[in-house]
This record gives structure tokens, C-alpha cells and sequence, in this order.
């Protein structure tokens, strides 16, 4: 989990670095122009030990999707970014979705291990990801993301995620978007109507 | 007569700094301190002409920077700056170490990016600000698909006057200046 989270605050660190690559066109009709209340995506990523840093990047989405825009087509090709090196493709990721969907609001896979419990599952509209220290009887993985934003990132086909899909969809969702806890690593994704960290 | 051409002459050099504040920067003036009681402080200024005229100077083959990448990424680019203009003066990165108090701070302030980085461990502190209008320039002139150093030179005389980096080692600082 540890590589995950830090992965994470590679992933969050490019997102800012976006701001500036080399990329395609947008037209003079350009739809993304900022407004008073458009709305700023947040990450926030809290790590623990010697080296550890907190990383706090606050953007409007409107620069995330012209960053997206830019980001040549080896990156990112309409807006779809390929997966690789993944223990497993976005097909199966997309049939595992839909079977998860499917079953509605429950724990759909309880995994139980000698030291640790990982327990997936549905609750509303958001999706959880629990992994419970056996022993101790203490949660010390928790991942929480709605259920939209997976729905659009999987939506297509190919091994290609449709990043572009869910910012536009983060455009009209307020809220957190993604929370990681692991231990006392934290990584937490959130969008609202406030510029910066105010 | 005379008192009316004193008035002028007294004029010209405001009239001369008014134009000068107009058209932008005309001198860059690198600012090294050293520390110590026996410590240089030294102030080099060098009139942009001057930079661009020595630029022009390199062979040309050596002197261009082919910047393809930046070509094709002109209207995005545009738009992203446009956004950054649009943008109030606001916070956009921070990444802070918890022992040792190492910060790195990317701002948005006024037309401005400004970047801050402090290491208290190795007693450094940086300050840049890279002036929107200077990249809008060179952007601009990258449009044919290279730059070269005179370009660079020419983007800088777009900049608000005043300082852009800062850099203070110890008891060392340098500061580079637009005037």
C-alpha cells in the first residue's frame, strides 16, 4: 500500500506538472474558460518517516483539462491514458466493475488473510475498500471514491482509462472524491468552489 | 527662454525614465553579496541591447534551440497562460517536508508564477517569479519552431521591472534584476 500512496503523490505531483507540456489544440471557442465558481480539484497527501513529506496541489479543473489537452499523444490520446505494467488489464478491470455493479449494495469481495482482512463493497453511491489489521482489529487501509467517477474512468473500451471523462465529470460533483488512509499516510482527493488551500 | 530650457532639460530625465517604464526593462542588473567582514558586493549591469547585441554574435547553427514540442503546443499553451491570468493570486503547490522544514511553494501572485524553495538544513533560499508576459513572448517567438539566446533576451524586455531571483546561500545572496 505504501508504493501505492506514494504513487499517488507521483500521480498528483504530474498532475500539477501537466500545467505545462507540450501538447494539441484547443479552438478559439474555448468552452473551459475559467469562471467565479468553477471548480478547483485539491489533492492533498500527508506521508509519515524520516523522509516524509506533506504535498498539498490546488488547480481549477479547467487548467487540469487543457493540461490533459496538451500532454502528447503517447501520454494521454483523447483524452484516455493506457495502463501499464497492471496486475490487471482495464478489461477485466471493466467485467469486474460491472459484476460489482451489479450486485448492488453489499460487500462484493471479502478477502481474509492470517494478518489482514480486505473488504470491498458498495455504500450508496461511493465505493469502499477496507483493509482491517487482524490482529489489532484496526482499519489501516480505507478507500473511498463514488461510484460515478469509476463508472466514467472505465467507460470505452481498449486498455485505455478515460481520464478526460472523469474530470469532466468531477466538474459537476462537489466533494471528496478519493480518500486513502494507510496507517497515518494519507492521500485525499477533493473538488469544491474554493480557490488554493483557503 | 532660458528658465523654459532649464525646465526642459530638468524634464528629460523623467521623461526618459517614463518611456523607459513604458516600453519595459532596459538593464538587467545581477546583485552578488558575499558574506563575511570581508565580503565583495558587487553590481554588474547589462543593458539588454547590449545582451541581445552579443547574442546575435553567436554562430547561428550553435545559437538556435529547436522547441517543435513548444510549436505544437502554442494554442494550449496560450490558453493555459490565459487561465493562469485569470486566475486570483493564489497557492497552487506546496510540498513541505516534515523534519528539517524544506518547503517548495509554486504561487500565482499578480501577473506572475513564483516559485519559493527553503531549506533551513542548508541555510539556502530561493525566490523566482517568471512574469506570465515573458513566457506569452516566448511563446511567441517559438512559433516558428526554435528560439535562440537573442530571443530570450528580447522575451525578458516584456517583464515588469524589478527583481525575479533571488538566491541567498549563507550569508551569500544574489539578485537578478530588471530595470
Amino acid at each position: 500500500m505504501r508504493r501505492s500512496l506514494n504513487s499517488l503523490a507521483a500521480r498528483a505531483i504530474i498532475v500539477a506538472g501537466l500545467l505545462f507540456p507540450a501538447g494539441e489544440v484547443r479552438g478559439e471557442d474555448n468552452s473551459w474558460i475559467q469562471r467565479e465558481d468553477d471548480p478547483w480539484i485539491h489533492i492533498q497527501v500527508v506521508e509519515t518517516g524520516a523522509d516524509a513529506a506533506n504535498v498539498q496541489v490546488h488547480l481549477p479543473l479547467s487548467m487540469v483539462r487543457l493540461a490533459l489537452d496538451m500532454a502528447p499523444d503517447e501520454a494521454i490520446l483523447d483524452g484516455h491514458v493506457r495502463i501499464e505494467n497492471s496486475d490487471i488489464s482495464v478489461a477485466e478491470m471493466r467485467r469486474l466493475w460491472t459484476e460489482l455493479k451489479a450486485a448492488g449494495e453489499a460487500d462484493f469481495v471479502t478477502v481474509e488473510k492470517a494478518k489482514e482482512t480486505v473488504r470491498i463493497g458498495r455504500r450508496g453511491q461511493r465505493l469502499l475498500i477496507r483493509v482491517t489489521d487482524s490482529t489489532a482489529g484496526k482499519e489501516h487501509v480505507a478507500v473511498d471514491v463514488p461510484l460515478a467517477i469509476v463508472d466514467v474512468l472505465l467507460a470505452g473500451d481498449g486498455e485505455r482509462l478515460n481520464v478526460a471523462g472523469a474530470i469532466a465529470t468531477l466538474g459537476a460533483y462537489r466533494g471528496e472524491v478519493l480518500n486513502v488512509q494507510d496507517g497515518q499516510d494519507r492521500v485525499r482527493i477533493w473538488v469544491d468552489e474554493k480557490s488554493g488551500s483557503e | 527662454m532660458i528658465p523654459l530650457k532649464l525646465a526642459a532639460l530638468a524634464a528629460a530625465p523623467f521623461a526618459l525614465a517614463g518611456s523607459v517604464a513604458l516600453s519595459g526593462p532596459t538593464t538587467l542588473v545581477v546583485d552578488v553579496r558575499e558574506g563575511g567582514a570581508e565580503g565583495m558586493h558587487l553590481v554588474i549591469p547589462v543593458p539588454l541591447l547590449v545582451a541581445r547585441a552579443a547574442a546575435a554574435l553567436v554562430s547561428e547553427d550553435k545559437a538556435r534551440i529547436p522547441v517543435a514540442e513548444l510549436q505544437r503546443a502554442q494554442p494550449g499553451a496560450r490558453a493555459l497562460l490565459a487561465e493562469l491570468r485569470r486566475l486570483p493570486d493564489v497557492e497552487l503547490v506546496r510540498v513541505q517536508q516534515q523534519r528539517g522544514g524544506g518547503l517548495v511553494r509554486i504561487a500565482k501572485r499578480g501577473d506572475a508564477l513564483e516559485v519559493r524553495v527553503r531549506q533551513p538544513s542548508e541555510n539556502v533560499k530561493v525566490r523566482a517569479k517568471l512574469p506570465l508576459a515573458v513566457v506569452e513572448e516566448l511563446l511567441r517567438r517559438a512559433e516558428d519552431g526554435d528560439l535562440d539566446p537573442g530571443d530570450v533576451v528580447a522575451a525578458f524586455g516584456k517583464a515588469p521591472h524589478g527583481t525575479f531571483v533571488e538566491v541567498e546561500d549563507g550569508e551569500d545572496r544574489v539578485k537578478i534584476r530588471l530595470w
